[in-house]
């Protein structure tokens, strides 16, 4: 787990990079629309072909790209053979109770290049941008939701001390199961309850530990006057930029195309 | 201590890294593994109090999203809370309220805590089967028979485990818990 701390992210300097984080969230999910709203063969080769150039522009590794959409093959292939041969319509080629037919054909093929196209497309958020700067953005666009009562800036506060408080907390585990077995602790019981309460002489100094941390944290804020409630700033503020608006308008210039394509 | 909002808020947190971490832990209990995700959440609600149950897994899958790979095998990403599964992560915060709420109204005892976290993870399978069945456009019996069913015994079994567990350890530190 120490080595999750820079999440996904690829450093780089490409324009993909540079583009202000609440450009990239906001296109992702304006690609799942785009995506779920395309439904001919055509119009799914142009999104890949657009998807293709974003990311030889951003340069990601192909490894990296695999590696997002691995988990979700089995799924994918899973769902579409049944699609495959549950779909009734024109028989293309039967085995005697199997049939495949046309539209089984086109239903699994629509479905595994939808969830592709979303994986791969929602993947380059992740792979362009640091994690400061998604929770950065996320607080930004979120910000409106403070006038229905959601404290926002709270949420991007926790979000902070839980990903600052990751390698603490695992090496902390570490420690504690290494003090319990020189204890004589043993993790290896073979019953069924036996192994079911090894994990309690984790877990009490683990609990009691974080509520003492938090305690100790707490007192350290407030030593520096810390108020939730009152407005704060920031030192590298967010701005829209030219490239934000170049960005904007090829996502927009290919809704329209997908929205045409799919009414025509 | 006069910040006590503080100190809630930063318990939360570390309550959600413990549910990243325990994520990518499963122990083997014979053949169905006990993995540490549904557990910690099972955890979670048992200790915190609704809203902060509630909160410690919106933070934990806000993680998620944001690229940090807190999710079962190191996975992260938008792409994960909106594909086939993500139902089931999303369950996980109906789960924690829910988990939290019927403890919190019952006394925190074996029979309630187990039951609490029971009715818990019918919320998380309820919520995967629907969004699978929505995401992988299958009809209700096959979404069912994918996403329900087979998890059923399996869910109930680790709703046992970590109400169990959950319960011993209120126990052990009301103290702390109760701050």
């Amino acid at each position: 787990m120490n080595d999750v701390m820079i999440g996904q992210y690829i450093p780089g300097s490409s324009k993909i990079h540079q583009l202000d984080p609440r450009t990239k969230i906001l296109l992702t999910f304006w690609w799942i629309i785009t995506i779920i709203l395309t439904n001919r063969l055509f119009y799914f080769g142009l999104t890949a072909l657009f998807l293709s150039f974003i990311l030889i522009g951003a340069q990601i590794p192909i490894i990296s790209i695999w590696k997002s959409v691995k988990p979700v093959l089995p799924i994918i292939l899973f769902t579409s053979f049944f699609n495959l041969i549950y779909t009734q319509g024109t028989v293309l080629w039967s085995f005697y109770f199997l049939a495949i037919t046309q539209e089984g054909v086109q239903l699994s093929l629509f479905l595994i290049l939808r969830i592709l196209l979303i994986v791969i497309g929602c993947s380059f958020l992740t792979f362009t941008t640091s994690l400061t700067s998604i929770t950065d953005g996320l607080e930004s666009l979120l910000a409106p939701l403070q006038k229905l009562g959601v404290h926002v800036n709270d949420v991007a506060m926790m979000v902070t001390i839980a990903i600052r408080f990751i390698p603490t907390l695992s090496e902390e585990i570490q420690k504690i199961k290494d003090a319990q077995k020189s204890r004589g602790a043993s993790f290896s019981d073979q019953k069924f309850l036996g192994k079911l309460r090894g994990v309690i002489p984790i877990l009490v100094p683990l609990i009691y530990s974080a509520f003492r941390r938090a305690y100790e944290l707490t007192m350290a804020i407030e030593c520096r006057c810390y108020n939730h409630e009152i407005k704060r700033t920031k030192m590298n503020q967010l701005v829209f930029k030219r490239n934000d608006l170049v960005a904007f308008s090829f996502f927009c210039t290919l809704f329209i195309v997908v929205i045409i394509g799919r009414f025509n | 201590m006069r910040n006590q909002w503080l100190k809630q808020a930063i318990i939360t947190a570390e309550f959600a890294v413990f549910i990243a971490i325990f994520s990518q832990f499963s122990i083997p209990l014979g053949p169905i593994p006990l993995t540490g995700q549904t557990f910690a959440v099972g955890l979670t609600a048992t200790i915190l109090k609704p809203k902060d149950a509630f909160q410690a897994v919106f933070i934990y899958l806000l993680m998620g999203v944001i690229g940090l790979p807190v999710f079962a095998e190191f996975h992260s990403g938008i792409s994960v809370l909106f594909g086939a599964t993500g139902g089931f992560l999303v369950g996980f915060l109906a789960n924690a309220y829910v988990t939290s709420y019927l403890i919190q109204k019952t006394k925190a005892s074996f029979f309630w805590g187990i039951f609490a976290n029971i009715v818990g993870a019918l919320f998380t399978l309820v919520f995967g089967t629907i969004w699978i069945k929505l995401n992988l456009q299958l009809t209700w019996i096959s979404a069912f028979q994918t996403a329900f069913f087979p998890f059923l015994l399996p869910g109930i079994l680790k709703a046992v485990f970590a109400g169990y567990i959950g319960i011993i350890l209120h126990r052990r530190l009301s103290v702390a818990i109760r701050g």
